[in-house]
């Protein structure tokens, strides 16, 4: 094989090799317990979502509620959906 | 021995000499198998360190319905709960969004039972050092890192002042941050005794959030549930196994975005692809009929090409595995860590676990070896199987 | 020894355009011999070579190199043939742009189990033979008309096999590289090679070695 492949070879194990390092290395024990901690104090395993939980359904209708109609959730809402 | 084998040297030659034809196929596969394995490490993250909260957490938690709204629930029904056979941990739960502004960047406060020697024990995992004494001493709350980093942003460093619905303000020390490895779940909360919580919500001591059990026999899940709805007509009941099964549908790699963007992924990979070979198709063909002209049987081209396309495949498929783990687990994941979890409130800095799964790395190995092998194999085959003579014209 | 009998090819036979390029061709060529097949284009002299070379089937008919039938071998042993027996010149030389000169000439003899020290003096030694050495790392591409044409002599000596094929080998070179190229011809058959050269270029008319001209029409031997 050539010189170039056995170059190419070299640099594909080393890539490896760190990946795998890197996986070895992390600390998943301790990962675990605060996880596992915060899992217990709290009682909530639900990711930590970032949104907006009043961010119009449709982008930038910013309508506001049907006066018609107060009660029924108007389109541009998200909060029924976060909402507890 | 391979390193003196000539085929293998020419096989090198050729992958070499010809790395402009290579370069594009590696190219747009290095972007698809980057994409793909990004979105299978942090789903497959996200769901490893979920499950790991999921196990802590309590097997039920029941909350009171009106008008089929989730309202707040009664304290009273926890002994009325207890009486029923079975059933252990009773607890209730305050927890609930505190807007920062009306329409605003919001947390997720939770109160907790701290005189509960478990939580006690387990705020000691957490937190290491923490003082239990200086927490209780005066009101303190944990805070996670987005909230932190919010906070900070506003020009709050050792507390904050919540704004309770008497109309008062509430000055709440904050004690020390939540450890980033538990962003995923924490980001945006805001851990504090739970009669405090009760305060910042306006909620009486005879109102709770949710309430909480266990019930350490799993046979006996349904029985409890059947009694408890005997028991109030409005109620709603969440088991664990149900969440767990709704993260399962939410981040599993079978599931809608993964299918719909691996039948994306192939389908435009095979488009380019295809158009990719019928640029170089003159000069393949050109040279494959000038080897089978010179000696090189149908087979032993088929052999070439097929090595050259394992050479292609294996480069292309570790560049694109390892960036996407440089990406993920050393990065953050920018960008694409907001499709799963947003970016619209608090900054989250999540830290996804590194967590490999070889099964489904094999099953994106397969989804882009198979029809590339395909595509590049059939057609040299098509012109393999051609006279020599018309080949090289 | 090669013994062609009755052979026929026609090409998009069944079709309304088929087109009888070899019709009825009886021929025996000794070892060792050199046979010049002259006729103008279409005459079915580049066909028949084919057919030689084991690069094209006939339509029907036979022809037997050293009593093996080459004309019915299934892909894998006419190779074996191709690789071992016959060294093919093209007209267009029809070398492997991306590769340099060495490169192509040992490309015919990676495939066949030999480690590549030795590919390489084998290389080397055809590359001497046909004055090419000085170019051995040189791309095709840089190659003039004359130095591509001994490139794809010394590719075709590399497995020094038994006959030399050359289809028009002079149509792409100007009269001194024809010169050059009959006389590494002329080395070859002294060596006992047997050759077979189509042309109709006229300066094959008076070779300075013994050969015998056979003269194409139409798909026909009409002479020789």
């Amino acid at each position: 094989m050539i010189k170039q492949f056995y170059i190419l070879i070299v640099i594909l194990s080393i890539l490896i090799i760190s990946v795998v390092w890197d996986y070895m290395r992390y600390d998943r024990a301790y990962s675990s317990r605060v996880v596992s901690s915060i899992g217990y104090i709290t009682g909530l395993s639900s990711p930590s979502l970032s949104v907006s939980y009043y961010e119009p359904r449709v982008l930038m209708l910013d309508s506001s509620i049907n006066t018609t109609y107060p009660q029924m959730m108007t389109i541009d809402r998200m909060d029924f959906i976060y909402a507890n | 021995m391979l390193t003196k084998s000539s085929f293998l040297y020419f096989l090198t030659l050729l992958l070499f000499k010809q790395r402009d034809k290579h370069i594009g196929t590696i190219s747009i596969s290095i972007v698809i198998i980057f994409l793909l394995s990004s979105i299978l490490f942090i789903s497959s993250s996200i769901q490893g360190s979920i499950k790991i909260a999921l196990e802590s957490q309590p097997d039920f938690s029941l909350s009171r319905v009106e008008a089929g709204r989730v309202v707040d629930t009664p304290v009273e029904w926890i002994d009325k709960i207890s009486d029923i056979d079975g059933i252990v941990d009773i607890s209730p739960r305050v927890y609930g969004r505190y807007f920062y502004r009306p329409k605003e960047e919001s947390f997720l406060v939770v109160g907790v039972d701290f005189f509960d020697e478990q939580n006690q024990k387990e705020l000691k995992n957490l937190i290491d050092g923490i003082d239990l004494k200086d927490f209780f001493s005066r009101d303190s709350m944990l805070v996670g890192e987005g909230v932190k980093e919010f906070l900070a942003e506003h020009f709050y460093s050792g507390d904050f002042s919540f704004k309770t619905p008497t109309g008062k303000f509430k000055k709440v020390r904050i004690y020390d941050t939540i450890p980033h490895q538990s962003n995923l779940i924490s980001n945006d909360m805001v851990v504090m005794p739970i009669d405090l919580a009760r305060e910042i919500f306006g909620m009486s001591e005879d109102l709770s959030t949710d309430i909480t059990f266990n019930v350490p026999n799993d046979s006996e899940w349904d029985t409890i549930l059947t009694k408890l709805h005997l028991l109030f007509y409005d109620l709603r009941v969440v088991e664990k196994r149900e969440i767990a099964k709704a993260y399962s549908s939410l981040y599993n790699y079978k599931g809608g975005l993964f299918l719909i963007l691996y039948l994306i992924t192939i389908v435009t990979f095979m488009l380019i692809l295809y158009q990719r070979y019928s640029m170089v198709y003159s000069s393949e063909k050109r040279e494959i009929g000038i080897l089978r002209a010179t000696g090189w049987s149908i087979g032993e081209i088929v052999k070439l090409k097929f090595y050259e396309t394992l050479i292609v495949v294996v480069v292309s498929f570790v560049l694109g595995t390892v960036l996407a783990y440089i990406y993920v687990f050393v990065w953050g994941a920018p960008l694409l860590k907001e499709i799963f979890l947003g970016g619209a409130n608090l900054k989250n800095q999540v830290e996804f676990a590194p967590t490999i799964n070889m099964g489904l790395l094999s099953s994106i190995f397969l989804f882009y070896a198979v029809p590339l092998f395909g595509s590049i194999l059939i057609p040299v085959w098509r012109i393999a199987i051609t006279s020599p003579k018309e080949a090289m014209l | 020894m090669i013994e062609i009998d009755n052979l026929n090819k026609v090409y998009n036979d069944g079709t309304p355009q088929a087109f009888n390029a070899l019709k009825s061709i009886n021929l025996s060529i000794d070892d060792g011999e050199a046979i010049i097949l002259n006729g103008v284009s279409g005459s079915g002299k580049s066909t028949l070579l084919s057919i030689i070379a084991a690069l094209d089937k006939p339509t029907s008919g036979k022809v037997v190199v050293d009593g093996e039938l080459i004309s019915k071998l299934p892909d894998l042993h006419a190779s074996a043939y191709r690789a071992k027996s016959i060294g093919f010149i093209f007209q267009h030389f029809n070398l492997i742009e991306s590769l340099s000169v060495e490169e192509n000439i040992y490309a015919p003899i990676v495939h066949i189990g030999l480690d590549i020290e030795r590919i390489r003096d084998m290389a080397k030694r055809v590359m001497v033979e046909a004055s090419i050495e000085h170019k051995a790392d040189q791309s095709i591409r840089d190659l003039s008309g004359g130095e591509k044409q001994r490139c794809a002599i010394a590719r075709a000596l590399v497995r020094d096999p038994k006959l030399i094929i050359c289809d028009e080998p002079t149509a792409n070179l100007d009269r001194a590289n024809s010169m050059k190229f009959i006389d590494i011809l002329s080395r070859l058959h002294s060596r006992g090679k047997s050759i077979i050269v189509a042309t109709h270029d006229p300066l094959f008319k008076s070779l300075p070695f013994p050969s015998r001209v056979i003269e194409m029409e139409d798909g026909v031997i009409v002479e020789g």
